[in-house]
């Protein structure tokens, strides 16, 4: 029987020349220098059986509320992010105005624009703090774009046109020992606004920091787990229902919308889950085959056939193609984490 | 509860038959269409079915089948299931190498990843290969067709010295390794 090949990272220097490793026996070849492989780590990694979902825990008490209310209530646009090389936190207003500057340049370069040609934009880059669970992980960094008319009479307001933040929220740690020193990981990017400035902003990271960015999409077994997670919450916050909606591969394409009373849903939640602070990823999965059967019994529609298109309750609403919307701040940290581990599962390399 | 047996019936002169088992009937038919096309030195006849066990009132007319492959959707889950419960209408000496899963479109942005890794799990466990395979394009459907004529090839018994176990060794998937922090900061 052949001997299973060993794989050999080789972390090196990003200037030095790639190395190949020694030999061993049977040896898959892998020439990879500089930033050590995602997608070795994370094909050998099983997505987690348990998550801790702390169940007093909600971001008021370690963030500032103001803070918050800038996270909850907008459409957010995900996105993962490869690391960023030299990005300082302490540097962030010699950021604003570079990107400022950028934006002031594409505009006289004749980039197609959707938010007025007479407009000046203003950036401010903010640390918000709290959001970062672990000492190894980054401070989260809120970026807000105004604009502001051109000819404006002076003491108008500004409106924030654009926001964005990036952050790092319980990253495994053996992956951010393992970066080059120099770089700063924020798995996780989203973004509010115009796609046009979505752009603008991912080109300027791009030439800045040398990093690149991808779209984040949730799977069904993210989905899943933010069902599990918001219906959890129905002791401390309450809400009315808790909506799922599916498509399925007929001609033509049939949606199907699946709605369920928060009390019904919370008696099966409870069937479901042991009295503890952790969720299991097979409570999870009965959960929604429950819910699923439910269904098949009734319209006898396999629902698995289908795709998980979306999943709303009144704490928020996520949806496949990577936009996720905070209705409420609980149990943000464990969502957020859960967001992250996406966002690294998915980074390429 | 019926099998569908190896053994039962004599094989025919120069002649191999292949099984493809798939739940929705999406790339059946072209990957049938490509593998007759392809070229090769025997007589190949290829039977496609939705589910097993297959109907008993053909039972008589069907030839031996050397090959059987399950062609899983990995962008739902319920293909996984089915195919699973698919296999326990399988004779015991399928599984030393004369049977094969088959994905296609694995990068495709709808694949669901813990679906694709639990198909490979499951190929893993059964220690079948796992063929990753692109049904869409023309040149795809070629190579898909060319790989499985290999497996035909041996399971009918038309390379000599070569076993379908003796191939099954070395086509056979691995598990996907599982997580441990040590093993990434093993160096040289």
């Amino acid at each position: 029987m052949a001997k299973r090949p060993q794989r050999r990272d080789v972390p090196g220097d990003l200037h030095s020349t790639p190395n190949i490793s020694k030999p061993r026996g049977y040896f898959s070849g892998n020439l990879e220098t500089g930033l050590p492989s995602s997608r070795k780590y994370a094909s050998l990694r099983k997505p987690p059986s348990s998550r801790e979902i702390n169940k007093a825990n909600n971001l008021s008490k370690k963030i500032d509320p103001e803070q918050i209310s800038l996270l909850i209530g907008k459409d957010w646009h995900l996105h993962y992010v490869t690391p960023l090389y030299k990005f300082s936190h302490s540097e962030i207003r010699t950021y604003s105005r570079q990107l400022s500057a950028f934006i002031a340049a594409e505009k006289q370069k004749g980039v197609p624009f959707d938010m007025g040609s007479d407009n000046i934009f203003r950036v401010n880059f903010s640390i918000i703090l709290g959001i970062a669970e672990k000492e190894e992980d980054s401070e989260a960094v809120f970026i807000q774009i105004y604009a502001k008319q051109f000819f404006a009479i002076q003491g108008t307001t500004e409106n924030v046109i654009w926001s964005g933040w990036l952050a790092c929220v319980n990253c495994s740690t053996e992956y951010i020992s393992s970066l080059p020193p120099r770089f700063t990981y924020f798995p996780l990017f989203c973004s509010n606004g115009p796609e046009t400035m979505t752009a603008i902003v991912r080109t300027w990271f791009q030439k800045t920091f040398d990093c690149s960015f991808g779209n984040l999409t949730m799977n069904y077994s993210n989905l899943g787990w933010l069902a599990a997670i918001w219906t959890d919450c129905k002791q401390t916050v309450d809400f009315k229902y808790l909506k799922l909606s599916w498509t399925l591969p007929l001609r033509p394409p049939l949606d199907i919308t699946y709605t369920i009373n928060s009390e019904d849903v919370w008696e099966l939640w409870n069937s479901v889950h042991k009295e503890n602070d952790q969720i299991t990823s097979e409570e999870m999965g009965q959960f929604m085959y429950s819910l699923e059967s439910h269904f098949f019994r009734h319209f006898k529609v396999h629902l698995t056939f289908g795709e998980l298109i979306e999943v709303s309750t009144s704490l928020g609403l996520v949806q496949k193609n990577g936009r996720i919307k905070f209705l409420s701040g609980e149990r943000m940290p464990a969502i957020l984490t859960l967001l992250t581990e996406n966002a690294v599962l998915m980074m390429p390399i | 509860m019926s099998v569908l047996k190896l053994f039962h019936k004599h094989p025919e002169l120069n002649t191999a038959s292949i099984l493809l088992v798939e739940t929705e009937r999406q790339h059946q038919d072209k990957l049938a269409e490509a593998i007759l096309a392809a070229q090769r030195s025997f007589n190949v006849n290829v039977h496609l079915a939705d589910s097993l066990p297959l109907p008993t009132k053909n039972e008589a007319n069907r030839p031996r089948i050397d090959l059987v492959v399950f062609i899983v959707n990995h962008f739902n889950s319920h293909s996984l299931e089915l195919t699973k419960s698919y296999l326990q209408h399988l004779d015991v000496m399928y599984f030393l190498g004369r049977l094969c899963f088959l994905v296609s479109d694995a990068r495709s942005a709808k694949s669901d990843r813990d679906i694709l890794h639990a198909v490979r799990e499951m190929a893993a466990q059964y220690s079948s290969p796992l063929l990753f395979t692109e049904l869409q394009t023309e040149q795809g459907l070629a190579t898909a067709a060319d790989r499985l004529l290999v497996f035909t090839k041996v399971s009918a018994g038309f390379v000599p010295g070569v076993s379908s176990l003796f191939l099954n060794t070395l086509t056979s998937c691995s598990h996907p390794m599982e997580s441990s922090p040590t093993k990434l900061s093993d160096t040289d």
